[in-house]
């Protein structure tokens, strides 16, 4: 223990004495770490938020396709799911995007029933929706300056030059942009107006399942009694999500890897070119009794405190930059291009992954130190202070 | 009993260029405890070649070196280590300082493998920082210290540990006469102790030093006499 803390009293005042190259080591860590911690950081809070939204979702869905192409759900059809054993119940939805072209990019409308609204009360839905009233999601409202009283304009497909005029009964808070950044929430049968959705057919339908071991044989049973049915069981969806956000936090990674093999080449070169004053104090340092082990670990320590301060100052401006910032630049490849997209994110990473991705960063840097250090500790004392001096 | 330093056959070559060139040659050495010896010669006679065989800060090529009971040649690095740190002293003919460490810190250097000074050591640097009149400059760097005070650092930074051997390389190079006078009156106290001090130099005043006990005459890497 005393040994530990003389050689780490000695790393930290070598760092100190070595300021230019300490300075140099530190500037290369915070660039290295802080733009691969962005990454990492910005995949495990979409991948966080995006389960968060899922855990509310509901556990199956059901969709119907023609010729590959989403159709809607009839009356009829409903009836055939709702008659399938352990079939709890089946709440038909209605939904559809409709482009509009002051955002040149598509919303989101959703018809929501009264008791949907009254279970999303904590969402910041209100109570019930007259039939010229609308919700709008943060980033559509953003985007155009809407607020709660204003009244917008909806421009339909079989309507031109005559827009749908409804009043914003409420704006959605910035939580739940992930979800509903680009919705328009409505009434049902102003969703289906907006939507030319007739009475009676759904977008898709919520299949409540008990118990939800039998959700496998229930989907099968679907599958034969609707032409076209196409189940969405939440947990795929949720895998897929997350491979979705690791192609693409692994897409950024790759980009990020000549500037990691730049540090790890800047790293080797300076442990590796001894100055002939440190060539001169290993000497002295073996001549008086260190033996190559003491050394090595006093290079180590100090490598080690370098990449403390480096990585932790290069994380903790990567946490500010996805957390505080919003990750201005970095956060259109994870989200998309979309003029309606979320402007901010959302649950910041937990102390264990920011001590994972410590880690990560670490273990190459110390790794690529570890042979100069060797060499460093490995000098001849006669010859390093001979030849240093 | 074995005397503290004991040199039997020893040679040292070093590469140069394509061949081997002999430094040092078939040298036979002893220095008892209490015994001052002097290495005198011209430059490049191997005298700083010997005091770090001496002194296990080099390898022999072949021979033989017992420092303090121990045989230097067959100890791992670790423990050849040890030994340096336990029981020998050092004065480099350069010193050997770390300019950018203030002067206790270079005192301090040698103990830091094992945790830093405990009670006896830390006392013996009080003392030794007094004696040498460094007390009033332990916090200063060792660059900013003066010729004879940084000569004198070296010394007690040998001293530190109290070894039982002490190995001076040129240690009165850069001194004015008074300041020789003082180093060669403090080794001659350290031989008291019983130290065995062995001192390289071409330096007239100390080959004729009342304390010097044998002087050993090395030219072209061969005792002469």
């Amino acid at each position: 223990m005393r040994r530990g803390l003389a050689l780490l009293a000695y790393a930290f005042g070598a760092v100190l004495r070595r300021r230019a190259r300490s300075l140099v080591l530190i500037l290369a860590l915070v660039v290295t770490s802080g733009a691969s911690g962005a990454v990492f950081l910005l995949g495990e809070s979409l991948r966080a938020t995006s389960d968060a939204l899922l855990d509310r979702a509901p556990r199956l869905t059901l969709q119907a396709l023609v010729a590959g192409r989403p159709a809607l759900l009839s009356e009829v059809e409903l009836e055939r799911v709702r008659s399938i054993p352990s079939v709890r119940a089946v709440r038909p939805r209605v939904w559809g995007y409709l482009h509009q072209e002051a955002l040149e990019g598509n919303i989101v409308i959703f018809g929501m029933e009264a008791t949907e609204l009254a279970a999303g009360r904590a969402a910041g839905l209100p109570e019930t929706l007259a039939a010229d009233e609308v919700v709008l999601g943060a980033a559509f409202a953003r985007l155009l300056g809407f607020r709660q009283g204003d009244r917008v304009a909806l421009a339909l497909p079989g309507r031109p030059g005559a827009p749908e005029v409804l009043s914003i009964a409420t704006v959605l808070g910035a939580d739940t942009e992930l979800a509903f950044g680009d919705a328009v929430i409505a009434g049902p049968a102003t969703a289906r107006r907006l939507l030319a959705i007739p009475e009676g057919a759904a977008t898709d339908a919520v299949v409540d399942v008990f118990p939800p071991e039998e959700i496998g044989v229930v989907s099968e049973r679907i599958v034969a009694a609707v032409p076209g049915a196409r189940l969405i069981d939440r947990e795929a969806l949720r895998r897929r999500r997350a491979l979705t956000f690791e192609a693409r936090s692994g897409l950024a990674s790759a980009a990020l890897m000549p500037l990691v093999l730049a540090f790890l080449v800047l790293l080797f070169d300076r442990l590796s070119g001894l100055a002939e004053g440190e060539r001169r104090e290993i000497g002295i340092l073996k001549a008086v009794g260190w033996s190559t082990a003491d050394v090595l670990a006093a290079r180590l320590v100090e490598t080690a405190i370098l990449g403390a301060l480096g990585a932790g100052l290069g994380l903790a401006l990567a946490y500010g930059y996805v957390f505080a910032l919003g990750a201005p630049g970095l956060a259109e490849a994870f989200l998309g291009w979309s003029n309606v997209r979320p402007a901010a994110l959302f649950v910041p990473a937990g102390g264990d992954a920011v001590i994972l991705l410590l880690a990560v960063v670490l273990a190459p840097y110390l790794a690529a130190s570890i042979v100069p250090a060797w060499r460093a500790a490995i000098l001849d004392p006669d010859r390093a202070i001979r030849e240093g001096s | 009993m074995t005397a503290p330093v004991v040199l039997a056959r020893v040679t040292k070559a070093v590469p140069d260029g394509r061949a081997r060139r002999t430094v040092l040659a078939e040298i036979d050495l002893e220095v008892a405890g209490g015994e001052l010896v002097v290495l005198a010669g011209p430059s490049g006679a191997g005298k700083s070649t010997l005091l770090s065989i001496a002194g296990a800060m080099a390898l022999p090529s072949s021979g033989a070196v017992t420092l303090l009971g121990e045989d230097v040649v067959r100890l791992r690095d670790a423990h050849r280590a040890a030994l340096r740190r336990r029981g020998v002293g050092f004065v480099f003919q350069e010193l050997g300082l770390v300019p950018d460490l203030s002067l206790e810190e270079n005192l301090r250097l040698p103990l830091v493998p094992t945790g830093g000074p405990d009670a006896d050591e830390a006392g013996r640097i009080e003392g030794l920082l007094e004696e040498l009149g460094l007390g009033a400059r332990r916090h200063d760097l060792a660059r900013t210290a003066s010729g004879g005070e940084r000569q004198r650092l070296a010394l007690a930074r040998a001293l530190v540990r109290a070894p039982q051997v002490l190995l001076l390389d040129e240690p009165t190079a850069h001194l004015d006469p008074d300041h020789a006078a003082a180093l060669l009156a403090r080794v001659a106290a350290e031989k008291a102790r019983g130290r065995a001090i062995l001192l390289s130099t071409h330096d007239p005043r100390v080959v004729a030093h009342a304390a010097v006990d044998r002087v050993v005459r090395l030219e072209a890497g061969r005792i002469v006499r």
